[in-house]
């Protein structure tokens, strides 16, 4: 697949140079996270990537209208709010790859050690009445 | 069982007014009072504990018509005044002195009338019955003045002859020991009323100052009343009578009705065969014999130099040269040479049982000999008990070998010994019983019934009988080390013997008194004890039980359970009741619900662990769903954000 993607992109700098560009600039938080990505599937690299498209979307529209030309392109690009939309979302992508998992852990973490001692003291509890050792646990 | 001291069997009450009085063989009696009947004179004789009393004569014939003799009226335990416990029997009082204790020569009228008939009539009522008395000498017979016929002491209280002076017995019972000679015969009784008529005639005990060994080689040399009698003055009637009381063969002897008529029974004569004597003497392991029961006595003697005599027909050979008597030199012939044909293997027990039959085909009248130890057949059992060790040794190989069975094969003219035959079957099988509860002593409990429990553990309590097990086993307790069980193997052979077959399974499981499963079983003979013999509350018994571990429910699993089921064993334990301390410990129903209830809780635990575990192992699990969840949030928010790019460009 790496060989399609090589064709489309040369594809790209070819025939739609201005495009290239600008799409170089507004995805830079994409490709900066596949590069760090080593993770099989590459969740987050797609989860980013989809944030910033959503934020290129509306500039890649305007410079296709303006018939892809380099200064239309650098034009787009000279306006903050385009690289704020396309950059910001990638990074509210980031973010949300790496704090709902942290989020989720702790509760389940709190969650499990409640579970685990009301097992352990139920064991204890099993044990003293029945005088039951590990042995005679196992044998049954 | 009697707490008080000077109480006996209940009724019975030792005067104080009165000494005690110690009668033949060192009996001790205690004149007593009838809480029933205050007037009766009566005594209560106290057993020996190596020595237990006639169970024929005092169980099964107490208050049998034999005039002359003191019988036993009532028996049971009890204390004398300085708190010692035994086995008491009562009888009426002596009506007077042992006459022993008067010294001058009798005359032959008082002889006659005053000991002679009494006796004889007493023999005759006693041989009705079955009954032998077995301690007739001078200090067993009492009277209260000159000129009344004599009483014929206790006999009872001792096994037969047990306690008799070896020169009253006929030299086949004075070779035995003490306590083995066995309920003999009335010509035996006849023999050792001769005796006392020889002693009282001429004043004093015939070879007195001889000791036994002596005045029985005396008597074989040379018989019975030439020893006897020898540089004594007698009157006519007497000597003849004693000829024929003393003769060698029990069946030469006058009968008691006979002696009823003593003319006539001196005028009796038998037609005795003097002995054979050899001109030359054979020396058996340093022994000269001369005669033919000479040769038998050595032989029981010296069984180690007895045997290759025999063996080498050395003996045979004496016997058919020497003695010239070709008749007993076939039959000892066949006793030595049966064997050898029929291969039997030679070891020790074949040498003994060698010497102990080549003894019995040359002398008739030997006594079963085994290591030198010789006992009569129906005298095994009483000699066992307190046997030193050499002589308990000799008679369990007796037993193991059934030794009795060819002794009696050579003793067609005793059939009352023919029980005995029986007997040796069920001593064998006694004594190859397992466990605490088997061997030797279930032999010696089983055979001697009136033999006390010797268990250290009863302290000062006498048991005979096993309806008193349980209540001197409760007195015992107040003073008992408790952390020691209540049970030993004294106790457990007694018990065996004397409880009916249904507890054979619970003195089986006995072995030690260690384990969980011999601990019930404790639990459980006691428990069925109780239940049999109604004993009453048994609270010394059952709190030992208790603390000795006898009790435990440590093998039950449910903790609550348990805790409940403990509360009631001390309320059971501190009431006395053995048997419903059996019934909470050992009820299968609640133990099966107990291991039920266990086998739960154990799939329950297990069931918790793997829960547990698996609480370990997911952490990973669960860190992979809450990553891959933020990345799929993310990528929604994502494609949320380019559709609504989209819809807005779409709409501008």
């Amino acid at each position: 697949m790496m060989w399609l993607q090589g064709v489309g992109c040369g594809a790209l700098l070819a025939f739609a140079p201005a495009m290239a560009l600008l799409l170089a600039v507004l995805m830079a938080p994409a490709l900066a996270t596949m590069a760090a990505d080593m993770e099989k599937g590459r969740g987050m690299t797609r989860s980013v990537a989809i944030a910033c498209a959503a934020g290129a979307l509306a500039p890649a529209w305007h410079l296709w209208l303006a018939h892809d030309e380099i200064g239309a392109a650098l034009a787009l690009l000279s306006d903050p709010l385009n690289l704020l939309l396309a950059w910001g979302g990638g990074a509210c992508a980031w973010s949300l790859c790496q704090v709902v998992p942290a989020l989720l852990q702790s509760v389940w973490s709190v969650r499990e050690a409640v579970r685990a001692r009301k097992i352990e003291a139920e064991m204890k509890q099993i044990r003293d009445e029945w005088h039951l050792d590990e042995k005679s646990v196992g044998e049954g | 069982m009697p707490d008080e001291n000077g109480v006996i069997a209940t009724h019975y009450r030792i005067d104080p007014a009165r000494p005690p009085l110690t009668l033949a063989g060192g009996l001790r009696a205690f004149p007593v009072i009838d809480g029933r009947d205050s007037k009766q004179d009566l005594m209560a004789v106290l057993t020996r504990p190596d020595l237990p009393a006639r169970p024929r004569v005092t169980v099964g014939r107490a208050g049998d018509a034999v005039p002359y003799t003191l019988l036993p009226l009532d028996y049971g335990t009890g204390r004398d005044l300085s708190g010692t416990s035994g086995w008491f029997i009562i009888c009426d009082g002596v009506p007077g002195p042992a006459i022993s204790q008067a010294r001058a020569p009798w005359r032959e009228q008082e002889l006659v009338a005053c000991v002679l008939l009494p006796v004889a009539a007493a023999l005759l009522a006693l041989q009705t019955c079955g009954l032998t008395h077995r301690a007739i000498n001078p200090d067993n017979l009492f009277r209260a003045n000159a000129q009344q016929p004599v009483t014929l002491g206790p006999f009872w209280a001792a096994p037969p002859a047990s306690l008799q002076p070896a020169v009253f017995e006929p030299p086949y019972m004075a070779r035995c020991v003490p306590t083995g000679r066995g309920e003999g015969t009335v010509a035996d009784d006849v023999y050792a009323l001769g005796v006392t008529l020889l002693t009282l005639a001429s004043g004093r005990v015939p070879l007195a100052g001889l000791d036994e060994a002596t005045i029985l080689r005396r008597k074989i040399e040379v018989g019975s009343y030439v020893a006897l009698t020898a540089d004594t003055q007698l009157p006519q009637v007497i000597s003849d009578l004693l000829r024929s009381m003393l003769a060698e063969d029990p069946d030469h002897r006058p009968s008691p009705k006979l002696l009823l008529n003593p003319e006539q029974a001196r005028a009796r004569r038998i037609a005795a065969r003097p002995p054979r004597r050899a001109q030359q003497a054979l020396n058996v392991g340093g022994q000269m014999v001369f005669s033919a029961r000479e040769l038998s006595h050595a032989l029981g003697l010296r069984p180690d130099f007895a045997y290759p005599l025999l063996k080498n027909g050395t003996a045979e050979h004496w016997i058919r040269r020497n003695l010239g008597d070709p008749q007993l030199g076939m039959a000892l012939e066949d006793v030595t040479r049966k064997p050898a044909e029929q291969n039997v293997p030679e070891d020790a027990r074949h040498r003994e049982m060698i010497v102990m039959q080549s003894a019995c085909a040359i002398d008739p009248f030997a006594p079963l000999v085994w290591r030198g130890i010789a006992v009569q057949p129906d005298g095994i059992a009483t000699a066992l008990v307190n046997a030193p060790t050499e002589v308990a040794a000799a008679l369990e190989e007796v037993v193991a070998a059934e030794a009795v069975v060819p002794y009696l094969d050579a003793q067609e003219r005793r059939p009352e010994l023919a029980a005995q035959r029986e007997e040796a079957r069920d001593f064998r099988r006694w004594l190859g019983s397992r466990g605490p509860s088997g061997g030797v002593k279930r032999l010696i409990y089983a055979a001697n019934p009136m033999l006390a429990c010797a268990s250290p553990l009863l302290a000062n309590q006498t048991v005979v009988r096993i309806n008193d097990m349980l209540p001197a086993l409760n007195a015992a307790a107040a003073a008992a080390d408790r952390s020691k069980p209540p049970m030993d193997a004294h106790i457990a052979a007694f018990i065996a013997a004397h409880a009916d077959s249904t507890l054979t399974g619970e003195l089986m499981a006995l072995k030690s008194f260690a384990g969980p499963t011999e601990r019930l079983a404790v639990l459980r003979l006691f428990g069925r004890l109780e239940n049999r013999l109604q004993p009453g509350p048994l609270p010394g018994l059952g709190g030992w039980l208790l603390q000795s571990g006898f009790a435990t429910l440590e093998d039950w699993r449910s903790h609550k359970l348990r805790g409940e089921l403990e509360e009631t064993v001390k309320q059971a334990a501190a009431a006395g009741q053995i048997a419903a301390m059996l019934s909470l410990v050992d009820d299968p129903a609640a133990r099966r619900t107990d291991e039920a209830g266990a086998e739960a809780a154990a799939a329950r635990l297990r069931v918790l662990q793997a829960a547990l575990d698996d609480i370990g192992t997911s952490a990973a699990r669960r860190g992979r769903i809450a990553q891959n969840l933020g990345h799929e949030l993310a990528t929604g928010a994502g494609l949320l954000g380019v559709l609504g790019a989209a819809v807005s460009l779409a709409l501008h």
